[in-house]
């Protein structure tokens, strides 16, 4: 576990994998390509596009989590990657509704909560009940970041409202990494699906409410 | 004659003693989606420079970097509406962040 360190840290800051803006470089119907799309598509579009994103950013996360609680160093590191890949995607999305900018300050935002789950993750290998109640303490703090982003960016979603639906997701990984760590993987699977199904929650309003906010972008259809 | 000299010279004294210091120059940033606009800001020496905040977050206005704060300013932490103002006296690159989201960083020139 210890050997993961490095890496893991690597991940949170963002390192791991370099920002080289893939958005439009995977083959088509990947998230990357979906993203890509995104400028001009139809709200239908955006919603699947989110969803999509979203959904895959949970099952990538569990995968890490896993190979990082087994010890597997490098079935860890292509799930990291993958996993920082999903977030450049994410970004990308963020950047071409609301602008580069946007998408850079997004990136940091985001990477922070997956370092904050490797916190979590290795506290929990290591059974220290103080960091993982640190890491869970600056996962709600993140939430609060993250309601404040997307009411900045989108006026229309309330801080509050984004910021209860962050804490849910947090939750639910939460559980995941509960479940893998006492190797219970029935539970683990369900709070798998569980936790990918709750994207949904997130993707569905910020894609209507980008929508609405930007009606030349978005057709609805 | 002489009283009315004293007179005109007592309010003389309460006028100049009531003016305002003559302002320098002024210049914004706006704190929106966790970023400083704009992020490098070119001002003359004696400018006052003032941040307002946009997003409904708290935020701070750091002098230095990351991990390594100077003692030139520091707004503490400020939420959604509020402002924060500081006077450039001294010319130089002055690197600035905030204390609750390391990755907000941006810089004042001051010719």
């Amino acid at each position: 576990m210890k050997s993961f360190k490095s890496t893991l840290a690597a991940l949170a800051l963002g390192t791991a994998v370099a920002v080289t803006g893939v958005i439009g470089m995977d083959v088509a119907g990947t998230p990357s390509a979906v993203a890509a799309e995104m400028h001009g598509m139809a709200a239908a579009n955006l919603r699947v596009a989110l969803n999509q994103l979203l959904g895959e950013h949970a099952t990538l996360a569990a995968a890490a989590t896993q190979a990082a609680l087994r010890g597997r160093k490098s079935e860890f590191d292509a799930a990291a990657g993958a996993l920082d890949k999903n977030s450049q995607d994410l970004a990308g999305a963020i950047g071409s509704v609301y602008g580069k900018d946007a998408g850079d300050a997004f990136l940091p935002l985001w990477r922070k909560h997956i370092g904050f789950f490797v916190d979590y993750t290795l506290a929990k290998a290591a059974g220290s009940k103080k960091k993982q109640d640190k890491a869970v303490q600056d996962l709600l703090q993140y939430a609060d970041d993250f309601g404040a982003f997307l009411n900045s960016a989108t006026p229309a979603l309330p801080k509050e409202a984004v910021a209860e639906l962050v804490k849910t997701h947090i939750v639910s990984l939460k559980e995941v990494v509960d479940a893998q760590a006492s190797r219970d993987y029935k539970l683990a699977f369900e709070k798998i699906r569980a936790a990918s199904h709750h994207m949904q929650m997130i993707a569905d309003p910020l894609a209507d409410a980008i929508a609405a906010q930007f009606p030349d972008k978005f057709a609805s259809n | 004659m002489r009283a009315r000299l004293i007179a005109t010279a007592l309010l003389a004294v309460a006028y100049l003693t009531a003016s305002p210091v003559l302002a320098g120059e002024t210049a914004k940033i706006d704190i929106k989606l966790f970023q400083f606009k704009p992020k490098e800001l070119e001002v003359k020496k004696g400018t006052t420079v003032t941040w307002t905040n946009d997003d409904a977050i708290e935020h701070s206005v750091t002098a230095g970097k990351p991990g390594k704060a100077a003692q030139d300013f520091d707004s503490g932490f400020f939420t959604k509406g509020g402002s924060f103002s500081h006077t450039f006296d001294a010319a130089g690159r002055f690197t600035y962040f905030c204390k609750r989201h390391p990755n907000m960083q941006a810089a004042v020139k001051v010719d």
